[in-house]
């Protein structure tokens, strides 16, 4: 069903900071949606909003065709997975996840088989009459899954629930999660700040940025067609070329830009951008090819000469930061054949970039504020992990408020 | 050795520990001296405990201390509840005074508390009785429940609070299902707090009390200045020995209080 | 919503401000009141109170007073640093005994300590015993009924109290900064100093607050084991009280006694406020 769970026109105010900003959004029924962004972006009031722990200062919630903006959040029928958990540490792990039954008043008889199938789903039968206190933090949070769906809420809320696990645990708990929800079907509005956690469990994506969503799609669609530099930088990583449309081919369908300092540039134009248009192009490093020698040139294919600035060995792949004019250039090349019997690009060396014109993007929206997202070494010595997240403030002033 | 560059402090760890003990276990020891003076061993002797209980007015004493215990921790611990709950729950500038009103009596020497109450009750026209006794302990126990119980906010995941109203329970539900429970030992220890100051208190009992109605500290108080310094010997290693139970009984039901 | 708040918010405020606020009010005002040789209070506005004050007695009295509150604050804190120190770094299990054995004897009656004291410091006492045969102090000399001895008693009651704020300071101190500050080159003092010392200070002064304060208004200790020779300014309000029953006097006594509060109160205030300011930046 479209449309199960609306958001029409909400804003949200923290004292001066508007933290979400007239939102517009959908979530269809028994898909999992996940809202992502940095922190501070806002996506953690919307939920809190969705559960009814704040009041937007306009706009409605639509969840199922009933109104829901002006419940209280005991009468929503919406349940909530707790960043912390936020299990009652003076209940047994049975007790917690009876909570929610036991208030609605149901027969104990069936409270407890309720309670069992739950346990039973969530693999913890043995531990029904621990406390909180002693279990895992994995545990805890299957506990607070459980506590939640054993409601049958319309809607399963998650506040970056696997945010407090570590690496291993996230990727186990990632499948566990992805397995509850074929079995009991609810919708899942999962919120994170974790690109790969909501891209490998979600059916859409809204990332958000700055109280706005920018863009909706499937994990593929995001990740292969940002709109906006937002998007780009923050899934994954690129490279942000600034130029004009030059001219068109023949078809209409590839643009030629013209980009200072670089030889022009054939993209694929799908949004009907005319001649003469300032426009922002987006590369993804994995897109482009690096070779030694000159490849030959083919129709559609770009190529830029330049020299390897620095590199990084990570593993499977390498990366190279590469000076093309005054471009510099990230490309990522993976290792597809045993690494030490070649020799592969170093620093200093001559290497040519290459890539098909349909790998590269226009984008819609761009603000030079995203390049902070992007991983661009300041030296040869740089620290090249890139922790700087636009929001950050904004987080800061909404936990103060 | 590493232990060896932390020696100064742990010297003085011990010493003040010696100190601290040194006076009380003379004391006690002396409880069992058969001889009235301190530096000659008479024997050991259960005589002073004996005089102990023979003695009607510590019987008395006793009574009232109970009397004057009880009341003032039950109406402290209700209204000191109350207090440490709205001074986290609100902040409003109600609040802010009401705070100054909780700090002061924490900072304000005991005679000044003493004397403003007696000067109090003389100008009101109140008879000194148990009831202003009992008056005078509430006024500053009220304040230490509160800063327990403010303290046990502290730590509290208001998340669970949350959590709760997500499952379905109303305000009311989560009044008694989760701050009560959660709150239980803060308010515990308020009590406990408020029992002992009680139990302790001389100078503000001193200033509020009235003829017949003198309570143990106030009857150990006239021993020490008129009395027999053996008995109070006697009365002073029960006092020790019962303090020493209640924190142990209080320690260990702590510890399984979350397993 | 607000109704509820005054309501929760009422029965606590209001006894409060009946049996505290008015009543500190009411010493103001009877402390500008005359009185009669037989205890009464005659219904006029005069400073003959303020004025009796000025009598050498009280002059001495008050000096006194600051220099014990001095003295024992001083003491107490030089002796809690070390010993927070010291229970701090223990291991988690030993820092909970050593709190207890600490906090466990004052839980005992105020009275009884004082009194134990008393007996060790008696002319017969085990302490007068010990040092006449060390041949300390001579055999005459008294060790009941001097400012010695009311010191003495006072840091025994006072020191947990030192002890426990700064203890609590000391607990959450990252240790680790005392290991950086000796690698970049501190010797042991030093790094003490400058490091866990500032490190603490929110600590420091708290225990200073809940030393300083009582002491300035104690009574029963230089009642117990000080002389005449002793005497602290509670003792004069309490003589006031019951010696002479000249209530005026005694509420122009304790008014000069909040007066002097009021200096290390005020003081305390600004420092806590400055040193949120450092760590909130």
């Amino acid at each position: 069903m479209k449309d199960f769970l609306v958001f029409e026109g909400i804003s949200k105010s923290f004292g001066p900071v508007q933290v979400v900003k007239d939102l517009d959004l959908s979530v269809d029924r028994g898909e999992i949606f996940s809202l992502l962004g940095p922190s501070g972006c806002g996506k953690t009031t919307l939920l809190r909003i969705c559960a009814g722990f704040e009041n937007p200062d306009s706009g409605k919630i639509i969840l199922n065709g009933m109104d829901i903006t002006n419940l209280p959040p005991f009468k929503r029928p919406v349940n909530t997975v707790f960043q912390n958990y936020a299990l009652f540490p003076h209940l047994s792990v049975r007790n917690n996840i009876a909570f929610g039954l036991r208030i609605k008043g149901m027969a104990k008889s069936e409270i407890d088989s309720e309670v069992d199938r739950a346990l039973d789903l969530i693999q913890m039968k043995e531990y029904g009459n621990s406390f909180p206190s002693e279990i895992s933090g994995g545990q805890k949070q299957r506990v607070a899954i459980a506590r939640a769906i054993v409601n049958k809420p319309q809607l399963l809320l998650l506040d970056e629930p696997l945010a407090a696990l570590d690496l291993k645990l996230r990727q186990k708990m990632l499948l566990e999660l992805d397995n509850i929800h074929d079995e009991v079907g609810i919708t899942f509005l999962f919120v994170t700040h974790d690109q790969g956690e909501s891209m490998s469990l979600s059916d859409r994506i809204a990332v958000m940025n700055l109280g706005k969503i920018e863009q909706v799609g499937t994990p593929a669609e995001i990740y292969e067609s940002p709109v906006s530099s937002f998007t780009a930088a923050f899934i994954g990583d690129t490279n942000f070329f600034e130029g004009n449309i030059k001219s068109q081919t023949a078809n209409m369908e590839y643009s030629i830009i013209e980009i200072e300092g670089l030889p022009d540039i054939i993209c694929y134009n799908d949004q009907k951008r005319s001649d003469g248009e300032h426009i922002y192009l987006s590369l993804r490093p994995e897109k482009l090819f690096i070779a030694s020698e000159k490849p030959v040139e083919r129709e559609k294919q770009n190529i830029l000469e330049g020299i390897v600035e620095n590199r990084v060995y990570m593993g499977s792949y390498t990366k190279y930061w590469v000076r093309c004019g005054e471009w510099l250039v990230v490309a990522m090349q993976p290792h597809r054949h045993f690494l030490l019997d070649h020799a592969p690009p170093v620093w200093d060396d001559r290497v040519w970039l290459y890539w098909h014109g349909d790998d590269g993007f226009m984008l819609q929206r761009y603000r030079e504020k995203d390049e902070t997202l992007l991983t661009i070494p300041d030296d040869e010595f740089s620290d090249l992990e890139p922790d700087m997240q636009p929001g950050k403030l904004y987080e800061e002033m909404e936990g103060e408020l | 050795m590493k232990t060896g560059r932390y020696i100064f402090p742990r010297i003085m760890l011990v010493t003040t520990l010696l100190f601290i003990y040194m006076p009380l276990l003379i004391l006690m020891i002396n409880s069992f001296n058969g001889s009235r003076f301190s530096t000659v061993w008479g024997g050991f002797s259960l005589k002073w405990y004996v005089k102990l209980f023979h003695d009607r007015n510590i019987r008395r004493a006793l009574v009232n201390t109970v009397i004057v215990a009880a009341s003032s921790v039950a109406v402290s611990t209700v209204l000191g509840t109350l207090a440490g709950v709205v001074l986290v729950r609100y902040k409003s500038v109600l609040q802010k005074i009401h705070h100054i009103f909780i700090t002061l009596p924490l900072i304000v020497p005991d005679i000044l508390m003493g004397i403003s109450l007696l000067l109090f009750f003389i100008a009101a026209g109140f008879r000194l009785s148990l009831g202003t006794i009992i008056i005078g302990h509430i006024t500053f126990s009220i304040s230490y429940v509160a800063a327990t119980v403010q303290a046990r906010f502290q730590d509290f995941d208001f998340s669970v609070v949350e959590a709760a109203q997500d499952l379905g329970a109303d305000n009311f539900r989560v009044f008694y299902k989760i701050y009560i429970p959660l709150l239980s030992p803060g308010i515990i220890s308020g009590a406990m707090l408020a029992l002992t100051l009680s139990l302790d208190d001389f100078v503000i009992t001193f200033f509020t009390a009235g003829p017949g109605s003198s309570t143990l500290p106030i009857q150990i108080y006239s021993m020490i200045r008129f009395g027999t310094p053996p008995v109070i010997n006697a009365l002073s290693t029960i006092f020790i020995c019962i303090t020493f139970m209640i924190v142990l009984i209080y320690q260990r039901s702590k510890r399984s209080l979350y397993r | 919503m607000k109704r509820s708040e005054f309501l929760l918010t009422f029965p606590s405020a209001f006894w409060l401000f009946l049996f505290f606020i008015i009543p500190v009010g009411i010493v103001i005002v009877i402390s500008f009141r005359g009185s009669d040789p037989y205890g009464g209070i005659i219904p006029l506005w005069t400073a003959e109170p303020y004025r009796s004050i000025n009598f050498p007695v009280y002059s001495s009295v008050l000096l006194r007073t600051l220099r014990l509150s001095i003295l024992t604050t001083v003491i107490c804190l030089l002796t809690a640093l070390p010993v927070s120190y010291a229970m701090a770094r223990l291991p988690k299990k030993l820092q909970e005994i050593c709190l207890l054995l600490l906090v466990v004897p004052f839980w005992t009656n105020f009275l009884i300590r004082i009194y134990a004291w008393k007996v060790l410091l008696h002319p017969d006492g085990l302490l007068k015993m010990l040092l006449t045969s060390l041949k300390l102090v001579s055999p005459d000399a008294s060790l009941l009924y001097t400012e010695g001895a009311v010191l003495m008693v006072l840091v025994y009651t006072y020191l947990p109290f030192a002890i426990l704020p700064l203890y609590s300071a000391a607990e959450k101190f990252d240790f680790a900064l005392i290991d950086a500050a000796k690698d970049l080159g501190a010797r042991g003092w030093q790094s003490v100093l400058k490091v866990f010392i500032p490190g603490i200070s929110a600590g420091i002064i708290s225990a200073f607050m809940v030393v300083f304060i009582p002491v300035l208004g104690s009574y029963i200790i230089p009642e117990i084991v000080g002389g005449a020779e002793s005497e602290m300014l509670g003792n004069k309000i309490a003589q006031r009280v019951f010696v002479d029953r000249n209530l005026p006097r005694a509420g122009a006594l304790s008014s000069l006694l909040m007066l002097v509060i009021l200096f290390p109160s005020v003081i305390s205030l600004f420092f806590r406020r400055n040193f949120k300011k450092e760590i909130t930046v």
